[in-house]
Formats: C-alpha cells, sequence, structure tokens
C-alpha cells in the first residue's frame, strides 16, 4: 500500500504547494517545495532545504509543547515534500471577509492573538503571521501552520517583527477591520496575566508581552520615518 | 483640457514633466546632483534644485514647443521624501500656478510610480514592486487604496545598495555601477558557486531587511573578495528577497500582474527575475521604460491630471509638504 495517496492541489503559495490526501489511511496535507526557476539554484536549495528542516522541527518542538498545530507525519528532504496532520477549520482570512461567520472577528482575532503569544513564550517566532495561516475553527478555534520562517529565539526585536507582519497584512488585506490589530494584541497581552511571566528560554528569559508590544510600536515608527 | 506640468523634487532628482490631455506621459527634463563624496545632503540638494529649476522648465516647453497657456494644471510632489527638497518643489509649484492661473495638485510621490506603470505599461490592478533609494515596498490596491503589504524595516534596497558601492570607492549613486561589476563578474566565471559568497536573506512574512546584507557584503570584501563577485551576490541575494515578496504577495492578494517601479527597477537582473516569477506561475509582468522608474517629473503630472478629473486640486493653504505621507494615505478614485 503507498502511504501517501493525494486527492488534489489545495493550493498554490508562493512558496509550496499544498496538496490534500490520506496518509496510511487518515486525512493528510503533503506540502511540497517547488524549486524557484528565477532564483539562483544554489541560493533556492539553501533556502529550500532551511525552510524544510526549520518547519518540521520546529512543528515537532510546538506540537510535543502542546500547542495547536499540525503534527509531521513524513519528511523527505530529496522530495522536499511533508506531509502532515489535516487540520479543521479555515484560514482567517476565509473567516474575517465572511459576513456570514457565526463568530464575530473579535473573538477570531483576540484568539488569535492569545495563540502568537503562547508561540512566542515557547521562545518560537513564526516568520509570516498572514491571514493565511492562521486556522480557524468554531469548535476547536485557532491553530498555526506554515512555519517554514520560523526561528528560534529570545530578542523581543524579532518578536516584534513577527507582530509587524501582522500587523501590516491586517491593514492590507482587511481594511474593513479597523479594529483588527487592537484585537490581536488584547489577546497577546491577556496570556502572560494568566499563565505568570514568560519562561526561560536555552539563553536568558524571554520578552513580556508588554516589552513586545511596545516594541511593535516602535518599529512602526520606525519604518515609517526611515526614509 | 490641456497639459499638466509635473514637478518632481523628493530627493536628489529636479525634474519637470508633462503628461498630455488623454494622461500620456511626454519625458521628462530632469537634473541630478551627485554629492562629492557621502551621501545626499537635503540643503545641498536643495540649492541644487532652486539653481537648475528655471532653466529646465524653459527647456521642457522649449523642447516640445509648448506656450504655457497649453498648460492647464500643475502638480507637484508633496511627499515623502526630504523636506528642504520637497519645499523648492511646492514653491516652484505655487509660483506657477498662481502665475499661469491653473489649479494647483499636491501627489504622493508614491503613488505617482505606480499610476505613470500602470500608464504607459496597460497593467490593470497589479501588485506593485516598488524599489527606490529610500523606499521598498510591495503594494496592492483594495477598496480605493494603495495598501502596503510589506516593505523594508531598515533601509531602502538603493540606499543599501549605494551605500555599499560609496564605501568601495564608487560615487553616487553606486547601483547602475554595481550592476555592471556583476554582470562582468557572471559573464567571466560562469561556473562561479554562490555557496562561496552567502550573503544574509532577511524575509520575514512580507517585510524585508537589509542592512545585514550590507554589513555581511562589506566584511566579505574586507575579507579580500573579489568585488565584482561580492556584486553579484548581492544582486542575487537582494533581489531575489525582493522578488519572493512578490511572489507571497501575488499568492496572498490573487491577483496576477507584477509591476516594478522605482529606480532600481532599471536593474536588468531585477527585471528578469520579475518576469520569470511571473510566468512560472502564469502571471504577467510589467516593467515601465528607464525613464518613468527612475524619478520623474512626468510620473506627477500623470497622477496629478487623475487627481484633478476626481476634484482632487489642492488649496494653496493646504499645499503644506508632508515627508513622511505614507502610500496608503492616498485616496484612489479612478480605476
Ligand atoms: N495542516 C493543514 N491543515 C489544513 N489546511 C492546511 C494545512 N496546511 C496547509 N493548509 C492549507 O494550505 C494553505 C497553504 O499552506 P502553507 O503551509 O501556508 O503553504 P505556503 O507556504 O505556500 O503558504 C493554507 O493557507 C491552508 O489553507
Ligand atoms: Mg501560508
Amino acid at each position: 500500500m503507498q502511504a501517501w495517496v493525494s486527492e488534489r492541489i489545495i493550493h498554490v503559495g508562493a512558496e509550496a504547494e499544498v496538496g490534500l490526501g490520506t496518509y496510511l489511511g487518515q486525512p493528510a496535507i503533503a506540502k511540497i517545495r517547488r524549486p524557484r526557476g528565477w532564483r539562483h539554484p544554489e541560493l533556492d536549495a539553501r533556502l529550500t532545504r532551511r525552510r524544510m528542516m526549520a518547519e518540521a522541527r520546529l512543528l515537532t518542538k510546538l506540537a510535543r509543547a502542546g500547542l495547536p498545530v499540525p503534527l509531521i507525519q513524513d519528511f523527505d528532504i530529496a522530495a522536499s515534500r511533508l506531509i502532515m496532520t489535516l487540520l479543521p477549520g479555515r484560514p482567517l482570512i476565509e473567516h474575517l471577509r465572511d459576513s456570514n461567520s457565526v463568530q464575530s472577528a473579535e473573538s477570531v482575532l483576540v484568539e488569535s492573538g492569545e495563540l502568537v503569544r503562547r508561540l512566542h513564550r515557547q521562545g518560537i517566532t513564526h516568520g509570516d503571521l498572514s491571514t493565511n495561516n492562521i486556522l480557524y475553527c468554531h469548535q476547536q478555534g485557532a491553530s498555526l501552520i506554515d512555519f517554514g520562517l520560523s526561528r528560534i529565539t529570545e530578542e523581543v526585536e524579532d518578536f516584534g517583527i513577527d507582530l509587524h507582519v501582522m500587523h501590516e497584512i491586517l491593514g492590507a488585506s482587511h481594511p474593513d477591520h479597523g479594529q483588527a490589530m487592537e484585537w490581536i494584541i488584547k489577546g497577546y497581552l491577556s496570556v502572560d496575566g494568566e499563565h505568570g511571566p514568560p519562561p526561560f528560554a536555552g539563553g536568558g528569559p524571554l520578552p513580556s508581552a508588554e516589552e513586545v508590544v511596545l516594541r511593535l510600536k516602535d518599529i512602526m515608527t520606525r519604518v515609517r520615518y526611515h526614509g | 483640457m490641456g497639459f499638466t506640468l509635473g514637478i518632481e523634487s523628493t530627493a536628489h532628482t529636479f525634474s519637470f514633466g508633462l503628461c498630455d490631455s488623454s494622461g500620456h506621459p511626454l519625458p521628462s527634463m530632469s537634473s541630478f546632483i551627485r554629492p562629492e563624496q557621502g551621501g545626499i545632503h537635503p540643503r545641498e540638494a536643495a540649492d541644487h534644485h532652486v539653481a537648475h529649476s528655471g532653466e529646465l522648465l524653459h527647456q521642457l516647453l522649449a523642447k516640445n514647443r509648448l506656450p504655457p497657456e497649453d498648460i492647464t494644471a500643475v502638480a507637484f510632489s508633496q511627499g515623502p521624501g526630504l523636506g528642504p527638497c520637497l519645499r523648492i518643489g511646492a514653491a516652484v509649484a505655487r509660483t506657477l500656478s498662481r502665475e499661469w492661473n491653473v489649479p494647483l495638485v499636491g501627489v504622493n510621490h508614491c503613488v505617482a510610480h505606480i499610476e505613470v506603470g500602470r500608464e504607459v505599461c496597460g497593467c490593470n490592478d497589479p501588485v506593485l514592486l516598488y524599489v527606490s533609494g529610500g523606499n521598498t515596498q510591495i503594494i496592492a490596491r483594495l477598496d480605493g487604496r494603495y495598501r502596503i503589504l510589506g516593505e523594508t524595516l531598515d533601509i531602502g534596497i538603493g540606499n543599501m545598495l549605494d551605500k555599499f558601492a560609496r564605501e568601495q570607492g564608487i560615487p553616487f549613486p553606486g547601483g547602475p555601477r554595481v550592476e555592471v561589476l556583476a554582470e562582468e563578474w557572471i559573464s567571466a566565471n560562469p561556473d562561479c558557486g554562490l555557496s562561496d559568497y552567502e550573503l544574509p536573506y532577511a524575509v520575514q512574512g512580507m517585510d524585508l531587511a537589509f542592512s545585514g546584507l550590507l554589513t555581511a557584503a562589506r566584511h566579505m570584501v574586507l575579507k579580500g573578495k573579489p568585488l565584482g563577485a561580492v556584486c553579484w551576490s548581492v544582486q542575487e541575494h537582494a533581489f531575489a528577497a525582493c522578488v519572493e515578496v512578490a511572489e507571497r504577495a501575488l499568492a496572498h492578494t490573487g491577483k496576477n500582474e507584477v509591476l516594478l517601479g522605482g529606480g532600481v527597477a532599471c536593474n536588468q537582473r531585477l527585471r528578469d527575475m520579475c518576469s520569470l516569477m511571473a510566468s512560472e506561475r502564469s502571471a504577467e509582468s510589467f516593467v515601465p521604460e528607464k525613464m518613468y522608474c527612475v524619478d520623474n517629473g512626468s510620473m506627477i503630472a500623470v497622477l496629478g491630471r487623475l487627481q484633478l478629473l476626481h476634484g482632487k486640486s489642492t488649496e494653496p493653504r493646504n499645499s503644506a509638504i508632508n515627508q513622511h505621507l505614507r502610500t496608503n494615505e492616498t485616496p484612489i478614485l479612478w480605476s
């Protein structure tokens, strides 16, 4: 029996082609990173390899820590293919554009903010917090996917940049939700209150949620006035 | 409606340009300050602009055999840019508008790069990769604004290239010379491996950063690597990062056109990468002629005309410059 059986391509991203199918009979997702012909082949190979490794390694680490992320089922570096469990729900971008959504945008975004903070409390940035990469399901809540640009860090700047990516995408793609980033931040700030100060990562203490949000404001000002 | 005059004065270039009554740009008349050493000094640039404005306008009108009566509006860059430079353009614009008794239109410089590209390339709803000295942004239109999906978190890609070049004794603007050195290197060493010249590649979502790359490239030269090879590697890394975020923006927005703009869009390697990327994902890539990529007065005229058609002229009391004007602050009323 073939372990992976492909059904159809569900997404052609900037980096990977994502297919839906089954792995050992269970619904699964295959993410295949295609070579980019416009980029120098050595650079392309280096990035693909690094991102695949990061995605597999950090997904494993986060799943162990109990975060809602896909579980790795197969990792084939030669074929640039990663197989993982299928998560329920739709990307945030669809929820925010769907006026019939059962859940209010506020509760979805606050919950997403909480999840991002829980990720940061592991000493890990996501690297591409777009509204395509957060899935939301009414029964099971928010989950995170797409960890190719994810990194282990303790630097407040790295966490601030992670939020900045999200800030720009919410402003550009969801201008009708003017408060979207405030709700994300509300959720982001609430977690430390509940779970106490952030734990120590490998090299030292992680920045508090307040410190990260302050740094985000700093980055926004810097970007605006850099010229 | 006759011709619209456009005045560009955001940084080192002072330029007058025109567009005709159908919105088509005519070549600009420009002058450019080349600092003796170091980067541009806003005040010196402003002095240069004052010194050249009279003769440039005269040359533009003479070349096109255009009497001032045929000009029915005066547009100028209101921002973003260097304060002292912007003020000169704005002052010249106010004076001409008063003297000729025609409407004054203040425009957003970044939006002008987009609109001139759409006009001359005939694309409709592109993702714009805007790469200039001070700006590096990835932009897409949604709900009547050009919105910034991502941008550089530190320095613009053009400034990075110019700074790197300057440290190697190449005068400002260094970007074109870096392009030549890179091209010469790779033609002479077609088998050169990029792994021997590895540089940082900073992409976070659709945000970019270039200062780490600049530092690493500087060190590479200090360690004795050939300058041509480092120039080549700088281009391969920095442009790939830009094209990658453009591709992310296409995937994220579902659009299928990409438009290049800004001075760095003159670079052939970047143009090639961008068109390859587009064709690999069945999208289309558009690049204006070089004269409409660099800062030019004609693009200001193109946008000024559009704004005027939609009732957006600028009262002199509202014509103050805005150094930090953002791409997404300008309403886009036309299709
Ligand atoms: N584990 C998963 N469960 C459910 N859907 C997924 C999963 N992984 C990916 N997807 C879907 O595929 C899309 C692209 O996947 P992603 O990993 O983000 O690739 P890319 O790097 O191309 O953005 C997502 O936006 C989502 O809709
Ligand atoms: Mg994704």
